[in-house]
């Protein structure tokens, strides 16, 4: 079963009172709602409250969906909105980056490790950039959305989402080339 | 040749490049140097943001969600119930005022001649003054009730904004 389908046979459990339908649904989406709030907010504490109150926000709207609509797009779209609307109301002091922490385990090859360290420079990278940026490429990447489903989601039109697209990538290399560059200056 | 733009490369890192465009890009790729690295830079991001991870909430974020939901059905049943409430007891209070227009009313219609003499014996029996006592306790609680939803609302809003 796709994942379409899957939500609408979740929502139609819900709708018939199943009380077990309500957990499926957040565990289906909770991961990827909290992505993108954590995203645009740099906080994980402020992720998770943002998160969930997009999902109290979908529960209460739920009659009023459109069926023959993605969830997973009407569903981010709140959470998109949420989280914008946290991050104006976000104390400078708030959005500082959270630190990575590297977990070091027997099991890590180098090559895994490689591939941690590099995952952990791009997070940063990532922390670094404008709600807007990161958002672009966590919806791009991350959950692999179209053009359209993200337009959908950020109510901005697909030609400009390919230039912030774009634009967002771009500064993501030249961020993560500044961060190598300071690396290697370190070292010396 | 001249070089790619970034819209470009990233087209063609998306899959979505013509085909001028991808046998452009193979012969920069072959002759220049400095493009190759700027493309293997991109290509190395691009790849590492497709293998990127989904962060995940704290382990505690179900179960808080859920009972939180939990607490809003309820608070919700709650106010569904006060508000029939409401509904019946203004039912009932303009049941008993159209009573009491009845029993006021010096009435000329045929089915009045019917119960008006039944009625003045029950003003009589219970007394005018009480019955208005009544009323004005009756419509005194509806008044308050009323003035405590409207007080309600406006808090709930002004500490909202606060």
């Amino acid at each position: 079963m796709n994942d379409y389908l899957k939500d609408i046979a979740i929502i139609e459990r819900i709708m018939a009172g199943d009380k077990t339908a309500h957990r499926d649904l957040v565990r289906c989406h909770k991961n990827f709602a909290f992505t993108i709030a954590y995203r645009i907010l740099n906080n994980r504490q402020e992720a998770e409250e943002v998160a969930q109150d997009a999902f109290m926000q979908a529960f209460a709207a739920l009659k009023d969906f459109n069926k023959t609509a993605k969830f997973k797009t009407w569903f981010y779209r709140i959470v998109f909105n949420a989280a914008l609307m946290a991050k104006r109301r976000q104390k400078p002091t708030e959005s500082m980056t959270e630190s990575h922490v590297l977990a070091f385990s027997i099991e890590d090859t180098p090559q895994n490790l490689q591939r941690q360290e590099r995952s952990n420079q791009i997070q940063e990278a990532l922390a670094k950039l404008s709600a807007d940026d990161a958002t672009m490429i966590t919806l791009f990447y991350l959950k692999e959305f179209s053009l359209e489903e993200m337009t959908e989601i950020t109510a901005i039109s697909s030609e400009t989402i390919k230039v912030k697209l774009h634009r967002a990538r771009k500064r993501l290399a030249e961020t993560l080339r500044l961060q190598l560059g300071a690396e290697v200056k370190n070292l010396y | 040749m001249e070089s790619l733009t970034d819209t470009e490369i990233f087209d063609l890192l998306d899959g979505m490049a013509s085909e001028e465009l991808n046998q452009r890009h193979q012969e920069l790729w072959r002759t220049d140097e400095r493009y190759r690295q700027y493309f293997d830079e991109l290509h190395t991001l691009h790849q590492s943001l497709r293998g990127l991870s989904i962060e995940s909430p704290s382990v505690g974020f179900e179960n808080t969600l859920l009972h939180r939901l939990e607490i809003s059905q309820r608070e919700y049943k709650l106010l569904a119930i006060s508000k029939r409430t409401l509904f019946l007891f203004v039912g009932l209070m303009m049941g008993l005022m159209l009573i009491g227009l009845l029993l006021l009313h010096d009435g000329q219609s045929a089915a009045n001649h019917l119960f008006v003499p039944a009625l003045e014996n029950t003003i009589t029996y219970v007394g005018l003054e009480d019955i208005q006592k009544v009323l004005f306790l009756i419509n005194g609680l509806l008044l308050l009730l009323v003035c405590e939803k409207l007080i309600k609302k406006y808090l709930e809003l002004h500490w909202r904004q606060l």
